[in-house]
């Protein structure tokens, strides 16, 4: 009997026809997989009793634990908000890198589309952001459940390409979000960390949460290259012959060091930074936001 | 230095494995893949941080690797390191070292398409490639024009030049005036190491003669090396020795018979060689000869010479190994007719009671019809005092009672220049006239001094015995038979003193008593023939035999004037002058020599032993040259030099022991190889090649370790 497909693993997932299929065995695979309902809690719901103390509002005092006990108890509940999440995909030149038949554009689509898959059930917000130079789609936050439709179509006709200005397009973002809500970047930071810190200090200041997915294509932490290569930039004309055994440490320990950076900083400024290989299952970006949801 | 050689230089050619490292490296170069990569600025950094150094390591990689594999194939071909001519000479030491080179004839011997002059001119060139700039020398051709060279000079260049310029000639040559020369100007050296490079061929020729007995002048300290180039010990070389002509004089259109002596040199026998007898460049015989080895072998032509004048001969053999002597010249001065002089002492109106009747008919029977070989001319002893007698070649003087003192000096003169004179006898013939003017004078113009007359009677007359074939005389009657004489019968005839005779006397033909009929002598250059009875049937029936007419016209051949003696120039060898003989009268003449080449030069004659000759000393070239003396034109051929055709090789010992007490070697050189053998081994570099190949293999992997 074959195994199950493992709807986690993104190559497996590129096989499936369209990104909202991606988006729902992803979820589903991962909901079933936690024997836990995400749906608790989603409404206004009782919490605990404590007794009064002065000051409390007397239309929160419990009457029929009055009756009861003869003493005077306050209901609490936990009251939920709906959350108003804004998904920022970049979609510059060089999210387009694959080195295994998905490209760390495809890998932040399936994530987004897994994550608004999942908001949107909970009945939260979701806002779409592609950018690259500059803002290159842009879809309001809705709950409505059709609105999985226009950001999975949205990320669909998106295709990468053109430079990276993240820091600048950050800026941009920050200036438009007028209600503070939940920021998703998925992107491989390949600009000016100072730049996309100051990016991203922006949202925070707009009392943003901010969730940063750094994609990063396996070949590009590893650089397992060994044959003599041209490397040529894919969004510039940058190009350099060399021999990668060569460089590979030095390579190593810089990119190590450009993502260590941005994890120091990202801590820094109280974001939440995760780094994704492209060859991970997805399941651990949903899980994250999961946590941090129930956080 | 010394220099590399291989035993197995075979393998060489995996040197061209030692490529394949940098062809890789071009192959991958050109193969360069291209990847559009999202972080290119890391790769950029890392580049220019990283890279350049190891770029450094991966050329040096590449360097050992290429040298690796390079050791590897030359290790395989096993080099060694040969010791050069400078370091057996002690480096550091300056020499004086004069180079003896053999440019003699036989140098031209050729193997395998090279002449052995062309390899002595490498050779001499190796030895003063190897001249340093403390060394002096000299160069000190075998045979040279030039005036000889007085010191040793250090200037390398003009010794190569004069290497260079040095000429192959064919004159013969002999080591002992070089030699003689080197250790002079050795002597006059100061150098600590002294040498004498001899560059020769194998022939044993130019060391004929050189003995340290006769050579004194042998200095022991002196290095000796002869260098021996050309074929070693199976040369082959066939020439022509001589050319003999059976007749002292030829005349146009008889037949005459040539000898030529051929000699094979070579050590094995040479069969059914073609030799090619030419006059004036055509072919007239051909045949294929057999040739024994190390021996001469004769072989008569039969030709006819159908125009008077000088005919230009030459006996080709096929070209053998040195081809230079395989032609043989000969110049053959052809008369028109012999003029014999016939001096009747006893003319008569009648013909046939003529002395010279018989003898005019059997010199030229066919005159009534038309010109022989002979044209005979019969004057009166009165007429004979007028007639020019240069201007024959034969006098016979018959029953002539006595002869004028101007004439006896005028036949003496005849005599001297090569005439032959033949007497006949008679009843007006006084023996003691005879003998007091002709015998017992210092111009003796007759063999013998004659005796009394011996009559017999009529009817037991003498008979004359069977005569001695060997003669060439008489050959031709032995030929034609045995008795064409026995049984002549002689009835008077005058008797010789046999007692006394001059030692160049000979008697052809006797009577059973001993007593000569036909005596044979000479008188100054010219031959002399005393018939003791008379030419006509008067005293004896000889005029009547057989043998008679073959008789008295080989009688006249023999006694004609010898060409040899007619020539302005005899045929001669190099290095043999060319002289020219000249008369009084051509004193004031012009007189030249052109060479085969046709180059002229004017001699000069002079007085030389009481008669004017002119001398031509330096003949270079075998072949034809052409003489003239005033009006008078001549023709000499100048073959090569015999002893240089002889090619036997001399053994290594036989030079040794030509110097006593000299370290001496003998090297025999071919191309290819070291000039001189090895005084020092050769050293064996592979292991030290396999040690180097160790070494970068040990160096490769570290540089390779480090790489990674």
């Amino acid at each position: 009997m074959a195994d199950k497909p493992n709807y986690f693993d993104p190559l497996t997932l590129s096989k499936l026809s369209t990104l909202l299929l991606r988006a729902r065995y992803v979820v589903e695979g991962l909901i079933s997989g936690l024997h836990t309902s995400p749906y608790k809690g989603f409404s206004v719901e009782f919490s605990e009793h404590r007794q009064y103390a002065p000051g409390d509002e007397i239309r929160h005092i419990d009457w029929k634990a009055y009756a009861k006990f003869d003493r005077y108890y306050i209901k609490e509940y936990e009251e939920e908000t709906n959350l108003r999440c804004y998904l920022l995909v970049d979609a510059s030149a060089s999210m387009n890198y694959r080195s295994n038949g998905v490209s760390k554009f495809d890998y932040a689509c399936y994530l987004a589309a897994a994550l608004a898959y999942i908001m949107l059930n909970q009945q939260d917000l979701v806002g779409l952001v592609t950018f690259a130079d500059g803002i290159r789609r842009q879809l309001p936050p809705r709950s409505s459940p059709g609105h999985l439709r226009a950001v999975i179509d949205s990320l669909e006709q998106t295709g990468p390409g053109g430079d990276t200005d993240l820091g600048r397009t950050l800026h941009h973002i920050a200036s438009q979000l007028k209600r503070r809500g939940l920021v998703i970047l998925l992107s491989d930071l390949l600009d000016e960390p100072t730049a996309v810190m100051q990016g991203l200090r922006h949202l925070r200041y707009q009392k943003h949460e901010v969730l940063v997915f750094h994609l990063l294509d396996h070949d590009e932490i590893a650089f397992p290259f060994t044959q003599l290569t041209q490397f040529e930039d894919l969004e510039d004309e940058t190009r350099v012959i060399t021999d990668p055994r060569a460089i590979a440490t030095d390579y190593q320990e810089q990119i190590q060091q450009f993502i260590g950076d941005y994890e120091t900083m990202c801590r820094r400024q109280s974001i939440d930074y995760t780094l994704f290989n492209t060859r991970m299952p997805l399941d651990k970006g949903l899980l994250k936001y999961l946590a941090w949801r129930g956080a | 230095m010394g220099w590399l050689t291989f035993l197995n230089p075979t393998f060489l050619w995996g040197a061209v494995a030692a490529s394949i490292p940098v062809i890789i490296h071009l192959i991958n170069r050109r193969r360069a893949r291209v990847l559009q990569f999202p972080t290119v600025k890391f790769v950029l950094r890392s580049e220019r941080r990283v890279a350049r150094k190891y770029r450094v390591k991966q050329w040096l990689l590449l360097a050992l690797r290429t040298f690796i594999l390079f050791l590897l194939t030359t290790a395989l071909a096993e080099p060694v390191l040969q010791p050069s001519v400078g370091e057996l000479a002690e480096v550091g030491q300056a020499r004086a070292v004069v180079l003896i080179v053999d440019n003699t004839m036989s140098m031209a011997y050729q193997t395998a398409g090279t002449t052995s002059w062309e390899l002595a001119k490498e050779v001499s060139e190796l030895v003063l490639q190897e001249f340093r700039p403390q060394d002096h020398g000299v160069l000190l051709p075998l045979v040279s024009t030039d005036a000889p060279p007085q010191a040793l000079s250090g200037d390398r260049a003009g010794l190569m030049q004069q290497a260079r310029e040095l000429a192959h000639t064919f004159q013969p040559g002999g080591f002992v005036l070089p030699f003689q020369r080197a250790y002079a100007l050795l002597k006059t050296s100061e150098a600590p190491k002294k040498e004498i490079v001899v560059i020769t061929d194998h022939t044993r020729t130019p060391w004929v003669g050189f003995e340290p007995a006769t050579l004194k002048a042998i200095d022991p300290q002196v290095r000796v090396t002869v260098i021996a180039v050309g074929p070693t010990g199976a040369a082959s070389n066939a020439t022509v020795r001589e050319v003999r002509l059976d007749q002292p004089a030829v005349v146009a259109g008889v037949r005459t018979k040539l000898t030529a002596s051929i000699v094979n040199f070579g050590v094995v026998d040479r069969k059914q060689v073609p030799v090619r007898l030419m006059v004036d460049g055509k072919t007239l015989d051909q045949r294929l000869l057999d040739l024994p080895k190390q021996s001469a072998t004769d072989f008569a032509f039969d030709v006819s010479f159908d125009q008077p004048g000088y005919r230009e001969g030459t006996i080709a053999l096929a070209n053998d190994s040195l081809p230079i002597d395989d032609a043989f010249y000969f110049s053959v001065p052809v008369k028109k007719a012999l003029r014999v002089l016939l001096i009747d002492g006893d003319p008569r109106t009648m013909l046939v009671a003529s002395e010279t009747f018989y003898l005019m008919n059997a010199l030229n029977p066919d005159r009534a019809y038309r010109p022989g070989p002979i044209e005979p001319r019969v004057v009166p002893v009165e007429e004979a005092e007028r007639l020019r007698l240069g201007e024959f070649d034969v006098l016979i003087l018959a029953n002539v009672r006595s002869l004028s003192a101007n004439l006896r000096t005028r036949l003496m003169d005849f005599a001297n220049q090569g005439g032959g004179l033949w007497w006949f006898l008679g009843h007006q013939v006084d023996p003691t006239v005879y003998n007091r003017t002709l015998f017992d004078t210092p111009a003796r113009l007759l063999p013998a001094r004659l005796g009394p007359l011996l009559e017999r009677p009529e009817a037991h007359p003498v008979m004359l015995q069977r005569p001695d074939a060997s003669h060439p005389i008489l050959k031709p009657i032995a030929e034609r038979g045995q008795d064409a004489l026995a049984g002549v019968r002689v009835r008077r005839l005058f008797a010789t003193e046999t007692a006394s005779l001059p030692p160049t006397t000979r008697v052809l033909l006797a009577l059973p008593d001993g007593r000569p009929l036909l005596l044979e002598g000479t008188a100054g250059q010219g031959r002399v023939l005393l018939f003791t009875s008379t030419g006509d049937v008067d005293w004896n029936e000889l005029a009547v035999t057989t043998g008679y007419l073959p008789l008295i016209q080989t009688g006249v051949a023999y006694l004609a004037r010898r060409e040899a003696q007619e020539r302005l120039a005899t045929d001669t060898r190099l290095p043999q002058p060319i002289i020219l003989k000249s008369s009084e009268q051509q004193r004031e003449a012009l007189v030249t020599i052109s060479d085969p080449q046709g180059k002229e030069t004017r001699l000069f004659p002079q007085e030389q032993d009481g008669r004017l000759q002119a001398e031509f000393p330096e003949p270079q070239l075998p072949g034809f040259y052409r003489l003239r003396v005033g009006p008078e034109v001549g023709l000499v051929a100048v073959n090569t030099p015999l002893e240089e055709s002889d090619v036997s090789a001399i053994e290594p010992d036989d030079v040794r022991e030509k110097f006593p007490g000299s370290p001496v070697a003998f090297v025999e050189w071919e191309r290819g190889q070291p000039l001189r053998p090895p005084q020092v081994e050769p050293m064996s570099l592979a292991g030290w090649f396999l040690i180097g190949l160790l070494a970068l293999m040990l160096v490769e992997g570290v540089v390779a370790n480090r790489l990674r």
